[in-house]
């Protein structure tokens, strides 16, 4: 009885976390496109008006986002100013592996991948249009993330009880 | 073969959480997962319930002559 009771919670606390986790993926994605875009409009800035190099301008992002992007943009300073690689390449990389591909799209991936092939190719007005293009396809995915956070997000952490309840009840 | 009470409160729990589940799917709108999960609870408690409905066939059988 007490065995069956312990499994029983265990497997009531285990469903429970496994709908925590899928809901607090929702909520990571809209938070990671929320810095995304920020960090997209201080890119212009800093392209457009401070003039800066595209290493110095990465070890700056690095310092104002969050962790998560933080470490994806000390990594492309880090790769640029080994200079064996372009910015595209690195994007590429940094972005199909874990954390980030955990949290983000294909289209979104892609729409970096592109944006950081025009990096440094064109003049400045170009590449304002083309962040500012950028942040436009970013803007419609946090539209989308924070619909699906909502809608899904809530029906996550519900299922993972309902379904920790069930089994519990099933093993009882 | 008698349906002891224990059973009794598990199908109804199982019939009150596959509800819950159920309207929480629908109120997302997601009304084929819904009657899977409906469907799936179906059989769940089919399966603890078919013992005593074959015991109840033979009642009727035995009650009724039919062999």
């Amino acid at each position: 009885m007490s065995l069956r009771f312990i499994f029983g919670f265990l497997m009531l606390a285990l469903f429970s976390w496994i709908g925590w986790d899928v809901a607090r993926r929702y909520a990571w994605r809209v938070q990671l496109l929320i810095a995304l875009q920020r960090a997209l409009t201080s890119l212009e800035t800093e392209i457009v008006y401070a003039q800066n190099g595209l290493p110095d301008i990465f070890k700056r992002l690095a310092h104002m986002e969050p962790a998560l992007l933080s470490s994806f943009f000390l990594s492309t300073h880090r790769e640029l100013l080994e200079g064996r690689r372009n910015l595209a390449d690195v994007w590429y990389d940094l972005l199909n592996r874990p954390p980030l591909i955990l949290y983000t799209d294909v289209r979104e991936r892609q729409t970096l991948i592109d944006l950081a092939r025009s990096l440094g190719q064109y003049d400045r007005l170009s590449e304002q249009k083309r962040i500012q293009l950028a942040r436009y396809e970013l803007e419609e995915a946090y539209q989308e993330a924070k619909q699906n956070d909502e809608r899904y997000g809530k029906m996550a952490r519900t299922m993972g009880v309902l379904f920790g309840l069930l089994v519990m009840i099933l093993i009882w | 073969m008698e349906p002891d009470i224990q059973t009794l409160f598990t199908i109804a729990g199982i019939g009150i959480i596959v509800g819950m589940i159920h309207s929480v799917l629908r109120m997302i709108g997601r009304e084929d997962w819904a009657n899977w999960m409906t469907l799936i609870g179906f059989v769940i408690v089919l399966y603890m319930v078919v013992n005593f409905i074959q015991n109840l066939f033979q009642h009727i059988q035995r009650v009724f002559h039919f062999f």
